[in-house]
């Protein structure tokens, strides 16, 4: 057992709920600047699992650790993006934002307010900053939890189908916004675990996927993934690599038989 | 034609009740020995209100000071009591069987009991109209508090929100739809709970105004001091709903 690496580790995980298993032997590391998409259907125990490594449940059986230490409750090392957005409906994007760095970090009003607004740029909503969540798109509400969850200086995202109920020119813009949040960043490598149930998502993002079967929710595939610089995002799709993956990966998936994958996947692919 | 009928839908609510004001003056001229007396005419009323104007006011003035106080204990306590009572379930098990108990005890039966216990007429009203607002705003609360949607649970944990700081910043604002509903049930009810300790045992106030001027037979006032009573309901309710929507704005899109 090797506690004491960056990143998460968790060991014979196991989860029930109303005396049903949810989650079953799950060992997964996650080393510091991964970022790991976790695909499965629903049902598979992929939210679960997001909350077990946010501090937000606590296993049945087995342990994780983040740093080498175990987890748990939440912490801000730690953030979480939900689907159904992350921000308080009575508070403006600002007020969300600075409440998080309020809580999170020991700095001054003025600071704080400040400095969320830095995050609040970062992701495109400077002009937005005093809106309340009702007057944004769905788009705009996932930047602005995405911008809550940095600000706090999270080492690790948790990102929980964010982008699944967003129409698609969003969810691409989302995704690369992600990518260069998450990715682009060399200085400070953010560790990133990304659950979704889009399969092209979890290519075009994914520095590696895990997929998870169910009942009881176990890890049937664990795959590496080494592809092309993303500069643009329809020749990157077009990519002979990319689209042998993503249809491996279906094929797979739908089928539930991923043995193959080892043969398509080029560059180290496991199983 | 369609605008016209536009106009005429939308004017229809003033134009029934010049419906029935007609209607009430039609009566009002009855043979004398009937109706005159028991349906003062329109002018007859309206008269009566200027000319007690003063004392109405004076009565409004009384009766809002022992509703506004009463309604604000009850407030604060059972939205207090309510969010802790949602929020901590030991509390919420210890408070379960006291308040279906007491709950749905209609609180005019206090009265005679608050009479003999408290010693001013005063304190008797102030408490009934207390028990009256109390169970409504305490009930709707715990309601709302024990309802919370877990993704504001889940975000307060997140961003490290503590166990108190949780109870008003994210418990209170959370409920506070279901605070409005019960604090709307506890107003009406705390009206009714003033007029009927007003018209018994009391010497002020809008219910003592009617029940003063019906002893005396004196339709005019008497009649007067309803439609002022509804006056002053409706302005207070619609001051309550003007805080309602300020407060509840980001209920919009939710």
């Amino acid at each position: 057992m090797s506690q004491k690496q960056s990143g998460f580790e968790a060991t014979d995980l196991g989860f029930s709920y109303d005396g049903k298993a949810i989650l079953k032997d799950i060992n997964l590391t996650i080393n510091q600047g991964e970022f790991v998409c976790l695909l499965g259907e629903s049902g598979s125990g992929k939210t679960t699992l997001l909350n077990l490594f946010a501090g937000l449940t606590k296993p049945d059986e087995g342990h994780i650790y983040w740093n080498g230490k175990e987890i748990e409750k939440p912490s801000a090392e730690r953030s979480v993006v939900f689907q159904d957005y992350s921000l308080f409906p009575w508070f403006t994007l600002l007020q969300n934002v600075t409440l998080a760095i309020k809580k999170t970090k020991k700095v001054k009003s003025g600071d704080a307010k400040h400095l969320a607004e830095e995050y609040l740029n970062l992701v495109g909503l400077s002009r937005s900053l005093n809106k309340y969540p009702f007057e944004l798109s769905g788009g705009m509400r996932q930047r602005g939890a995405i911008a809550r969850a940095l600000s706090v200086g999270a080492d690790a995202l948790l990102l929980d189908e964010p982008f699944g109920a967003l129409d698609p020119v969003n969810r691409a813009s989302l995704q690369d916004l992600v990518l260069e949040l998450c990715r682009g960043v060399k200085d400070r490598p953010i560790t990133t675990l990304f659950v979704t149930h889009d399969i092209r998502e979890a290519v075009y993002l994914g520095s590696r996927i895990v997929v998870l079967g169910s009942t009881p929710g176990r890890i049937i595939a664990d795959i590496p993934l080494d592809f092309p610089v993303r500069k643009n995002r329809s020749d990157w799709f077009r990519d002979e690599k990319v689209q042998q993956t993503i249809v491996a990966i279906e094929d797979a998936y739908h089928k539930d038989v991923l043995e193959k994958l080892g043969h398509i996947v080029q560059g180290g692919a496991s199983i | 034609m369609r605008t016209f009928t536009k106009y005429l839908s939308k004017l229809s609510g003033i134009l029934f009740l010049l419906f029935l004001l007609g209607i009430w003056a039609l009566i009002s001229c009855g043979p004398e020995w009937s109706s005159q007396y028991l349906f003062p005419s329109p002018k007859a009323i309206a008269n009566a209100l200027f000319d007690s104007r003063e004392e109405l006011l004076r009565s409004a003035g009384a009766s809002l000071l022992k509703l506004v106080p009463a309604y604000l204990v009850a407030a604060i306590v059972g939205i207090s009591i309510g969010i802790l009572s949602g929020s901590v379930s030991w509390i919420s098990n210890m408070l379960k069987p006291i308040s279906r108990f007491a709950a749905p005890i209609p609180p005019n039966v206090y009265i005679p009991y608050a009479i003999a216990i408290l010693p001013t007429f005063y304190l008797s009203s102030t408490f009934i109209i207390f028990i009256a607002a109390f169970w409504p705003i305490y009930l709707n609360t715990a309601a709302g508090a024990a309802d919370i949607p877990e993704k504001y649970k889940r975000n307060a944990a997140i961003i490290g929100i503590g166990r108190f700081e949780y109870l008003w910043r994210i418990a209170l604002i959370a409920s506070l739809p279901s605070i409005f509903s019960g604090l709307s049930v506890g107003m009406g009810l705390s009206f009714i709970m003033l007029t009927v300790a007003e018209l018994f045992g009391e010497n002020t106030g809008l219910g003592h105004f009617v029940q003063f001027y019906a002893d005396y037979s004196d339709y005019p006032n008497m009649v007067a001091g309803i439609l002022w009573t509804g006056i002053v309901v409706l302005a207070i309710m619609e001051l309550f709903e003007f805080v309602k929507r300020k407060l509840l704005f980001w209920t919009k899109a939710n």
